[in-house]
Order: structure tokens, then C-alpha cells, then sequence
């Protein structure tokens, strides 16, 4: 067993808000392997930004996180001081936004920005930093270098300044990078694009990927494995095959469902019915069980837990309970498995 | 940097046309002032009044006068002061304008300096206690007029202390520190409250998340990557706020017995000291527009959004 | 060896410095103050009492008005011969007489002075300072300015001319409008002459140095010319123009300053204070009445004050006393009548309140009465009056309280206040339309010119009153009273009683200046008459 490189035990984080405690991690465990690529998938309000963000220690100040630990190598990143936070912020880890629009400082440089990063975590001098940020520019494929150092950010178009939140998130050399949504304001071919050159980066650099979308073609894209939040916890966990092929909770199968392939004909998009719930004192059972059409009793009762499918498969729906009624997953899930089986 | 030429040519032709205006329009205007710009009108005989007007001209065509005017300062000549009796004018202001503008210029430099620090730290603290007490501050400089503040630092500092003169300027530097603090109350608190204001929404804002992510420290954003935006809208008002503080607070000046052009502004539109009153205006349309012109530049340099265009 | 090296150098440096420091004792200086911004400097023009105190240092005048306001040779050797007409006044001038430049002081001097005074060339506001003989056809330019009634007969003597017999002459004459100036001089500097001290030449016991037009602060320095320089004590007089009351104030605690001038707020904090001096001036504040504004204007809405016992009403039905005390803080006297106390005294040496009488009291309930009967004889109930006066804080104050306290006693009189700058207000009253109007006046010497200004043919009579007989009183006494004191008087008398028993305006009060002045200074001489406030020029500390 290869020594996960960020291990996420039992986290709980709640937000004091005026309208009351809102709880959106819910007990939240995973790992991550080094170079590997965790898609973490769910709908807007799951909690998938506020995990990321209690990795990177940049929660809002009312924030709290009520339980958990969060290990990398070795040490628990809650315990850790601003100070030495900081050291790792950008430099250990790396976060990239999703709005390259407006992630850049639009007075700066867009060399000097780059250079910050390498600056804040490596003691060198200017010229070396010069030569690294012209070294990451090329690495994120933006040409004349040399020229467009002295650039200012809006003499980009949106997916060179994406390109740019890359290589400031390298810069360090990294070994956990956050992607919160990188695509999602990109258009469709700037969006493979990018998506080619964080895979292409990710080869070179063996760096590890969480991403964060809610898009799952992205995830069939890139993902080695894939979580799957709702209401701030995690409901299916494996790796992107199993999941896509054989997912076993209703809200995955709701997910994958509304997800159109070629062979869908003309019909209406099937979408999940209703909207997730506010987490501010969350009803007992099954957070998912009021839009569930597979719902049991015992989800009004209890949240079940994660169930094992297997070694690296598990999922929490009653309906993994051996004392559940056996379920067959909708039509179109078994059509995508029985395609891909042809392939 | 040839980009530049055409654009402060084409400026600096708007700027002449617009004081060309203001000085054509105030001449116009000073006619219809009541009264004569004789102090001693009260006791002046018809027949006096007659030969003073005659000996200044006032007895010609207005427009003949307007006429002689232009021509008179296009050869730097603004005329007599009659108030006073037959002093140039050119001299009158030039040495008095002299402390006015030092202390306009102080007292904006360091009330922009600190306030901006203030209003900083009032963002980076936002609702909590520092936050409140620069907020204050801030308020309590905007209401309390700046004469209160003057009397009070005089009798604080000159009076009970004896740090520091009581006026006059003859003291040099040390003459000029409490006028400069009285004076400066204004700009501090205009600038706190922008900066608080906009460094608010530039502090949640996506760049300076994504600065954070990059592990910098939460001074060092506010002052790289927060400061230089937040500081944009605080140019704007800066330019004429100067240029009202250059021109002399009547007032501070009188406290601290300060030899500056304050007064002037003020009383020669009250004793009809045409020729004075078209100086001052015409000093004070020519800082203003100068002021606001150096302020476009200034926001060339600081957002390059805004830049001139032109480059291959 | 060091040592005693640095120790000497020490000692040496201790012992310049004590040694400065005792020259510097030496110096005796005066921190004095001028009330407000000069506006000229040149002797023949100036015609405020800022700027007329400001040259009385440097300007030497022929005559100087001891504390009871009686005129000693100063320049000049002794009193003026006056011929039998009173018509030709002569003037002998000291022959040791210099500028502070070393050159000699003559009689051309002087002639050349008031010549500038009437010559529509120099253009001077200066008002007419004596009944010279054919000033105001100078001015016109109709006569060449040699033509004006004053001559040098040789170094030492001028000869004046009157238009008329003035029996104040002698007073007048101790006007800086007679000080030498020198001709020579003049013509040196050219247009700048008088705009800096570099280009005025001081005649008198001090000369001027760093000013240059705008400073608030300069020097006067003693003249080693200067022919009385044995009884001039001090070296060197600083003046600070300081415009803020309450700095002014702190300067003088601090011992910045010898004399402080005291506003009205600030007089009652020194009651009783050995330092408080009051000089009461000349500067008459009235209510003028635009009695005939619907002559000038038919369309005028109103002739409310065409009738007598409006204006009577008006006269007796206001409390001098307590505007004076409340109002003014004792920053001013009660008026007697037309005339202020203190100008001049009868032939029997009254004051004018003694000889005239109090005229212009309070008596409620006559004013009552008066007011009655005239709203009666207009047909109305009440009346609406228009009361303008100037912005100034000291003219808010009363106009407020004319408002209020009119509006108390006389119960049917509404008054409208409005408060203008100083233009507005001079505008409308010689546009001669206006009810009620806060003005005054400030007279010299001769009190002719205070009922003067009620006189029919006179520019500044606002209220256009018309009265033969007050221009017959006034003619008697510009032309034909020559130097018949008690005729003068008589008339005077009878000018007084008539503008009251017309009232034909309200006086309202005098003006005293309060001052602060060190105990220590001694001999100065304060003025109620003329320019300038203080003759400053032999006084002295006492050790």
C-alpha cells in the first residue's frame, strides 16, 4: 500500500452564521495518493470548497471545525500555527480558482505575480525567480516568455490567464495541487485545453490533483479516483471507473443520469428532482432521503454508512445493507456499463 | 513614451481653453457685483469717486477693459490691487501664497499617509475593534470643523505645554506643525473612510484569495496587491481636496496668524478688489485643472487598465 | 592636552555667548500690534486707522495731541500764526529736522505731500483733511495741483490757504496727511514708492524696515535722525498683525506681545485688571431711517417713516444701556444725541453730554405713545420695517437685538432683518431706498461733520431728509462761524436738537476699544481723535 500523501480523518467543520450553525462537513474521511487525481464531485452547497479549504487552512473567520484531522506527511495540518501554514500554503499545497477573470491582480505584473510565489517559498535571488517564473511560463505553454513578463493581466484572454493561476500554483513546486473548478468559466475548448496541460503538467511533475467540479465528463476526463459529496458528506468513494460504471448510491445514479452521452436520444435532460438541503440543524436520517425515488424506512431513521463494494469501492445507501431489497440501478447506468463492456 | 506627446498636447490645449472661459466668465460676472472696490466708499465724494474711477480705468467700456485684461496677463501683468493701494498683484499673491501652498501640501501628504494606514488596518480588522475605533476616529475628524481643532491643538501644545509657537511663522519648520495637523484632520478622515471602504471589497475579492493561497501574509497582501487598487478611487477626490487646502484655509491661517492667501480668497470678493478676484480665481481654476490633470496621469501609472493606448 | 584645549574652547564659547546675549540686552524692544492688514502705507493716501497708526511711527507729523487732545509743536516750532480771517494759517518747521536717511527735512516737503493728497494723478481716498483752498477743483483736474492753497515760503515756512476759517485747524493738523515727504524721493522709486519699506522714507522718530507689501509682522527701528531721538526710548518696536482675537490674546499671556486689543467677548474676563484700558473713540453706530425713499422711488411700498412719530417711536424706544452692557460686553457708551461725546468741548470747557444733554434716552412709554399715534395717523395696524445691516459678527449682534427689542417695546412693529456684506448694504443706501439701515459715522476733529450728514445737498444724507434750516445751520458753521467758538457752538447746539426733535436718524451708541496693555509701559498717549489709536512714539518701561 503505496503512503497516502494527504489523509483527511473524520472532519467536521460547521460556519456561525446569523441565521444559525450551518454544518457543511458532515464527518469526512478520504485519501489522497501522491500523483494521483481525486475528483471530488457534487452539487453547489455539498462541501466539496470548504474540505479543500480546511486543507489549505483558509476558511472564513466563522469557521469552525468542530472534529477530525487533516495528515500530510505526517503532521496534522488543524494544529499547525498561521505562521507555519503559510510555509505550506503555495508552497507544499497549491490552489488554483475558478475565475481567471478576476484572479489576478489587475495593477501587477503578471511576472512579478508569478515571481511572488516562487519568492514566498524559495530563498533566491531576482534573476533566478525571473528565470523560473519564464521556465513555469513555458511549462503552462505561454509563449514569448520574455515578453509577456512584463505584461499586465488584461492583456490576456481568459484561458492564457488560467494558464497563468497554473504556473503560480507550481511555482513552489508543489505536492498536493487544489483545483477548485478550473474549467468551469472556460469555454469548451479552452477548457480541454487546460485540461490536457494540468494532465500533461501533472505527468511531468508527479504532482497530486484534487479536483473539485461538478461537471462530470470533466471528471471521466481526468479523475484516477472520484468522490461523490452531498450534503456535506461524502456518499460514494472510488476509483473513476467503478464509479462511473457501476455506482451504487441514488444519488450518483441521479448523477450520472442527468448526464447526456451520444447515444442519448431526443429526450428532456433528466435532472434530480428537488434541492439540496440547508444544513443549519440538519434533520435526522438520510440527508438525500426526501429527493431519493429508492429511499427505505431506515433512511427516514438513520445516515447510513459507508458501505464496502469493494477494496476501493464503498458507498453509504441502505441499500448496500444485506437486509436491503435488492435494486437494480436505473436504465441508462446499465446501458453505459453494458457499452462500455462492448468497447 | 511618444505616445504621451499628443495626449498632454491635446490636454494641455483643454486646460488653457477652460481657464480662457473661467476667466472671461468671471470678468463678465465681477460687473455685477454691487458696491465700488473703494474701501473708503462710505465717505467718498461723488466727485472723488469720480477721479478714482477715472484714474483706474473703471470709467471705460466694459469690454475695452476685458480686452486690456486679456492682453495684461498674457504679458504676466494681473494688475493693481486696490485694496492695497497700488500694490502688484503678481508680488500680493506670490508671497502669500508661498506658506498656503506648503501648508495645503502637508497637511494632504500626511493626512493621506495616515489615513490611508488607518483606514488599512479599519478594513483588515473589519467590525472588530480596531476596525471601530479608526471608523470613529475617522467620523469624529469629518464633524469637528478644523478651526475647533486648530484653537484646541494651540491651547494643547502652544499654550499649556509650550512645545510649539502659538503662530505666526517665523519658526520655521516648527511653525508650520500645528496648522499642518489642524488641516490635515480633513483629508485624514476622507481618506480613511475611501481606503476602509474599498480595500473592504478589494479584500474579498478573488486575487487576494488567490494571493492568500499562495501563502503570503495578510499585511504583506494589503499593502502589494490590496493598497494599489484601493487607492484608485481615493486619487479622484485627492485632486481638488488638495487644491482646496492649498488655497488657504481662512480660518487655520487667521489662528496661527499664518501669512497665507486664505484671506484673500475671501475678502477681495467682499471689498469688489476686481483685479484681485480675477487673480485668485485664476490661480485657483489653474491649480485645479492642473491638479486633476496630474491625477489622470497618476491613474495611467497606478492601473494599467486605463493606460493610453497606442502601443504596436 | 586635550583636555585643557576642549575646556578652553569651552569657556571661550560660554563667555561669546554671555557676552552676546548682554549686547543683545541692551536693545530695547516693543512687541506692539496693528489691528488688522494695512492698506497703504503712503502718508497722503491712507484713510483707515490701521494703516494711519501704522505710519504714525515712521511719519512725522507737525503737531502732536497730547492726552487731552490739545495740539504741541512736534515738527513744527510752535503753534501756528492764524491771520485775523482766520483764512492763512502760517507753519514754522524745526531747521534740525532729518529723514532717517540724513537729508534734510524742508518745508517744500510738506507742500509736496498735500499736493499729493489733491492730485487726481496719485488718486488718494483720502477725504478732505482741511478746508484747503481749491482742493476740490485740484481734484477735479479743472486747477493745476501748484494752484492749492499751500506754499513753502522758504526752507522753514508754509503757508496755508482756507477756503474758509476752521477753528480745528490746529488739530488737523497733526495729521499724518501733513507729514514731509520728500519729492526727490518719490520720483527715485517711481511706482514703487511706498509699496515696501525700502521705498519710503521715514521723517519721524522711526523708520519702517521688512515690509514688503505682505507680511503680518515688521520693524520699526529708531531713527538716528531723528531731531527729538533723546526722547525716543525705545531701539526697536515690532508689530504683528494678528487677525484671530483669541490668538491675539495668547500672544499677550505669553509676553509676545506688550497690548492687546480686546473683543467684546473677551472684556469681561478682565474687569478690574490693571492692564485694561479704555479708549473711547468717535465711531458713531446709528440707525439711519430712509425717511423719503418714496420721493426717490413712487413705487416705493410704503412712507411709514415720512412720519414724525414713527420715527420718534423709534428714537426713545430702545434700551442704549442695555445694548451697550449685554450686547456689546461695555465695548461702547450710550450716545447724548447726534454729536459723540468727548470730539470737543463747549467755550466753557463742557463736554458735549454736559453742554447738550442726554437727548437720546429710553422712555418706554412716550415711545409707546408715539408709536400709538403714528400707526393711528397711517390708517394701519401694524407695520413692517426692513432693518439691513452688514455681516460683520459685531452689526449681527445688533441687528439682532434692534429686531428683538423693538419688537418688544413697540408691540405692532415687525422687523425684518437682513444681514449683507458691507457692499450690498453701502449700495442700497445710496440707492437712498431702504426703511432701516445699521450704519454710523466716524468723524476727526470738527463735529460739524456729524450733522453734516443729514444735510440736503450731502451725497451720503441716505434718508434724503430735505430742511433749509439745517443747511442754513450747516453754512453758518462751514463758512461763516470762521473762528467765533461760541457761534459754533450755537449752531452745533442747534444743529443737535433739530435732527432730534425731527428724528430724523436714531443714534445708538459709541464706540470704546478695550485694550490690554503692560503695566510697564508708561507715557504713551491714547487718542479718541484722528488716525490712530496710540502715540507711541516717547513712551517707555519702566525699569
Amino acid at each position: 500500500m503505496i503512503e497516502a500523501i494527504l489523509r483527511v480523518n473524520h472532519l467536521s467543520v460547521s460556519f456561525d452564521t446569523y441565521a444559525g450553525t450551518v454544518r457543511a462537513v458532515r464527518d469526512i474521511s478520504f485519501d489522497l495518493g501522491p500523483g494521483e487525481t481525486l475528483a471530488l464531485v457534487g452539487e453547489s452547497g455539498c462541501g466539496k470548497s470548504v474540505t479543500c479549504r480546511s486543507v489549505m487552512g483558509l476558511l472564513a473567520r466563522n469557521a469552525r471545525v468542530e472534529a477530525g484531522e487533516i495528515l500530510f506527511q505526517g503532521e496534522d495540518l488543524l494544529k499547525k500555527s498561521n505562521r507555519e501554514m503559510r510555509a505550506i500554503r503555495g508552497g507544499k499545497i497549491a490552489m488554483i480558482f475558478q475565475d481567471p477573470m478576476t484572479s489576478l491582480d489587475p495593477t501587477m505584473k503578471i511576472g512579478r505575480q508569478i515571481a511572488e510565489a516562487v519568492t514566498l517559498h524559495r530563498k533566491v535571488s531576482r534573476g533566478e525567480a525571473k528565470r523560473r517564473v519564464l521556465e513555469l511560463l513555458q511549462l503552462v505553454g505561454i509563449e514569448e516568455g520574455e515578453k509577456r513578463y512584463h505584461q499586465y493581466p488584461h492583456e490576456f484572454s481568459g484561458g492564457q490567464r488560467q494558464r497563468i493561476v497554473i504556473a503560480i500554483a507550481l511555482a513552489a513546486d508543489p505536492r498536493i495541487l487544489i483545483a477548485d473548478e478550473p474549467t468551469t468559466a472556460l469555454d469548451v475548448t479552452m477548457q480541454a485545453q487546460i485540461l490536457d496541460l494540468m494532465k500533461d503538467i501533472q505527468r511531468k511533475t508527479g504532482t497530486s490533483v484534487i479536483f473539485i467540479t461538478h461537471d462530470l465528463g470533466v471528471v471521466a476526463n481526468v479523475a484516477d479516483r472520484v468522490a461523490v459529496m452531498y450534503a456535506g458528506r461524502i456518499v460514494e468513494i472510488g476509483t473513476a471507473d467503478e464509479v462511473f460504471y457501476d455506482p451504487r448510491h441514488p444519488y450518483t445514479w441521479g448523477l450520472l443520469a442527468s448526464m447526456p452521452t451520444l447515444a442519448t436520444e431526443d429526450e428532456k435532460l433528466y435532472a434530480i428532482p428537488g434541492t439540496p438541503p440547508t444544513l443549519i440543524d440538519p434533520q435526522p436520517g438520510d440527508l438525500f432521503a426526501p429527493r431519493n425515488p429508492y429511499a427505505l424506512e431506515a433512511d427516514k431513521i438513520a445516515e447510513p454508512p459507508l458501505f464496502p463494494v469493494s477494496g476501493t469501492h464503498f458507498a453509504a445507501t441502505w441499500l448496500l445493507d444485506p437486509r436491503a431489497p435488492k435494486i437494480d440501478p436505473p436504465e441508462a447506468i446499465r446501458r453505459r456499463a453494458r457499452e462500455r463492456g462492448s468497447l | 513614451m511618444n505616445r504621451w506627446i499628443p495626449y498632454i498636447a491635446k490636454r494641455l490645449f483643454y486646460m488653457a481653453l477652460t481657464l480662457f472661459i473661467i476667466i472671461t466668465a468671471t470678468f463678465f460676472l465681477m460687473n455685477f457685483l454691487p458696491g465700488t472696490p473703494f474701501n473708503n466708499q462710505d465717505r467718498l465724494s461723488a466727485s472723488q469717486l469720480e477721479m478714482l474711477n477715472k484714474k483706474y480705468g473703471f470709467d471705460q467700456p466694459l469690454f475695452s477693459r476685458y480686452l486690456n485684461y486679456l492682453g495684461n496677463i498674457l504679458h504676466g501683468d494681473f494688475g493693481i490691487s486696490l485694496q492695497f493701494s497700488d500694490q502688484k498683484i503678481t508680488t500680493l499673491l506670490g508671497q502669500r501664497m508661498g506658506p498656503s501652498i506648503q501648508l495645503g501640501l502637508q497637511a494632504v501628504l500626511f493626512g493621506t499617509v495616515v489615513g490611508v494606514f488607518l483606514g488599512m488596518i479599519a478594513a483588515m480588522h473589519q467590525n472588530r475593534g480596531l476596525d471601530v475605533f479608526c471608523s470613529l476616529f475617522a467620523i469624529t475628524g469629518r464633524s469637528v470643523p478644523n478651526f475647533v481643532v486648530a484653537v484646541l491643538l494651540q491651547y494643547l501644545f502652544a499654550i499649556t505645554l509650550k512645545w510649539l509657537p502659538i503662530g505666526l511663522w517665523d519658526e520655521g519648520f516648527r511653525s508650520t506643525i500645528l496648522p499642518t495637523l489642524a488641516l490635515s484632520i480633513s483629508p485624514m478622515a476622507e481618506s480613511c473612510r475611501f481606503i476602509r471602504t474599498e480595500m473592504v471589497e478589494v479584500l474579498s475579492s478573488d486575487y487576494i484569495e488567490l494571493a492568500r493561497a499562495k501563502g503570503m501574509s495578510e499585511i504583506r497582501i494589503a499593502f502589494s496587491h490590496g493598497l494599489r487598487n484601493a487607492l484608485i478611487p481615493l486619487i479622484t477626490v485627492l485632486g481638488p481636496m488638495t487644491v482646496s487646502l492649498m488655497t488657504g484655509s481662512l480660518v487655520v491661517e487667521n489662528i496661527f496668524a499664518v501669512p497665507g492667501i486664505g484671506e484673500q480668497f475671501t475678502k477681495s470678493i467682499l471689498s469688489n478688489d476686481y483685479y484681485t478676484i480675477m487673480a485668485v480665481t485664476i490661480l485657483f481654476s489653474a491649480l485645479l485643472v492642473t491638479v486633476i490633470f496630474l491625477t489622470d496621469i497618476l491613474y495611467q501609472l497606478i492601473d494599467p487598465r486605463v493606460r493610453v493606448e497606442g502601443q504596436a | 592636552m586635550k583636555k585643557i584645549l576642549s575646556l578652553a574652547l569651552t569657556l571661550a564659547l560660554i563667555l561669546s555667548l554671555v557676552s552676546f546675549a548682554s549686547v543683545e540686552e541692551e536693545k530695547k524692544v516693543l512687541n506692539w500690534f496693528i489691528g488688522g492688514e494695512v492698506t497703504t502705507l503712503d502718508t497722503t493716501k491712507t484713510y483707515d486707522t490701521i494703516s494711519g497708526e501704522a505710519v504714525f511711527y515712521f511719519a512725522d507729523t507737525l503737531y502732536r495731541l497730547d492726552q487731552n487732545a490739545d495740539p504741541i509743536p512736534n515738527l513744527a516750532v510752535a503753534l501756528p500764526e492764524i491771520s485775523e480771517d482766520g483764512l492763512t494759517v502760517t507753519v514754522t518747521i524745526r531747521d534740525d529736522a532729518y529723514y532717517a536717511n540724513g537729508e534734510k527735512i524742508l518745508a517744500e516737503d510738506v507742500v509736496y505731500a498735500v499736493q499729493r493728497i489733491y492730485d487726481p494723478e496719485v488718486a488718494s481716498q483720502k477725504t478732505t483733511i482741511a478746508p484747503i483752498k481749491n482742493a476740490t477743483q485740484v481734484r477735479a483736474g479743472e486747477v493745476a495741483v501748484e494752484e492749492l492753497g499751500i506754499q513753502a515760503l522758504s526752507d522753514t515756512v508754509i503757508e496755508i490757504t482756507l477756503e474758509a476759517a476752521d477753528p480745528y485747524i490746529v488739530k488737523k493738523l497733526s495729521d499724518t496727511g501733513f507729514s514731509p515727504v520728500s519729492k526727490a524721493f518719490v520720483a527715485e522709486k517711481g511706482e514703487n514708492y511706498a509699496l515696501s519699506s525700502d521705498a519710503l522714507l521715514g521723517s519721524g522718530p522711526f523708520y519702517i524696515d521688512g515690509w514688503t507689501g505682505t507680511e503680518l509682522s515688521w520693524k520699526y527701528i529708531k531713527n538716528p535722525y531723528y531731531w527729538d531721538k533723546d526722547n525716543v526710548y525705545f531701539d526697536e518696536i515690532n508689530v504683528l498683525i494678528v487677525k484671530d482675537a483669541n490668538t491675539f490674546l495668547n500672544l499677550y499671556e505669553a509676553g509676545q506681545l506688550d497690548g492687546v486689543s480686546l473683543t467684546s467677548d473677551f472684556v469681561p474676563l478682565y474687569e478690574g485688571d490693571e492692564a485694561l484700558v479704555d479708549v473711547p473713540t468717535l465711531r458713531m453706530t446709528n440707525l439711519e431711517l430712509g425717511i423719503n425713499s418714496v420721493e426717490v422711488n413712487p413705487d416705493y411700498p410704503h412712507n411709514y417713516l415720512q412720519n414724525i412719530n414713527i420715527r420718534k417711536a423709534l428714537l426713545y424706544g430702545i434700551d442704549r444701556e442695555e445694548l451697550v452692557r449685554d450686547v456689546l460686553n461695555g465695548t461702547a457708551a450710550p450716545t447724548v444725541g447726534i454729536i459723540p461725546n468727548g470730539i470737543a468741548a463747549s467755550p466753557t470747557g463742557e463736554s458735549v453730554a454736559e453742554s447738550f444733554g442726554n437727548l437720546t434716552y429710553f422712555d418706554l412709554e412716550a415711545a409707546q405713545n408715539y408709536f400709538k399715534t403714528g400707526l393711528e395717523e397711517l390708517g394701519v395696524e401694524g407695520i413692517t420695517l426692513r432693518l439691513v445691516t452688514s455681516d460683520t459678527d459685531e452689526s449681527i449682534k445688533i441687528g439682532t437685538y434692534l429686531q428683538s427689542a423693538y419688537q418688544t417695546n413697540l408691540p405692532g412693529l415687525t422687523i425684518d432683518l437682513a444681514n449683507v456684506p458691507s457692499s450690498v448694504r453701502f449700495d442700497e443706501m445710496m440707492a437712498y431706498q431702504f426703511d432701516l439701515a445699521l450704519g454710523g459715522w466716524t468723524g476727526e476733529y470738527d463735529p460739524t461733520s456729524y450733522p453734516n450728514q443729514f444735510e440736503t445737498s450731502y451725497a451720503h444724507n441716505h434718508g434724503q431728509w430735505k430742511s433749509e434750516e439745517l443747511t442754513e445751520l450747516i453754512n453758518k458753521l462751514n463758512f461763516e462761524d470762521g473762528t467765533d467758538y461760541e457761534a459754533r457752538w450755537e449752531h452745533l447746539r442747534q444743529a443737535n436738537q433739530y435732527l432730534i426733535d425731527n428724528a430724523i436718524v436714531v443714534p445708538l451708541e459709541q464706540a470704546v476699544k478695550s485694550y490690554l496693555i503692560n503695566p510697564k509701559l508708561k507715557n504713551y498717549i491714547t487718542l479718541s481723535l484722528g488716525y490712530s489709536s496710540f502715540d507711541l512714539t516717547r513712551a517707555y518701561f519702566e525699569e
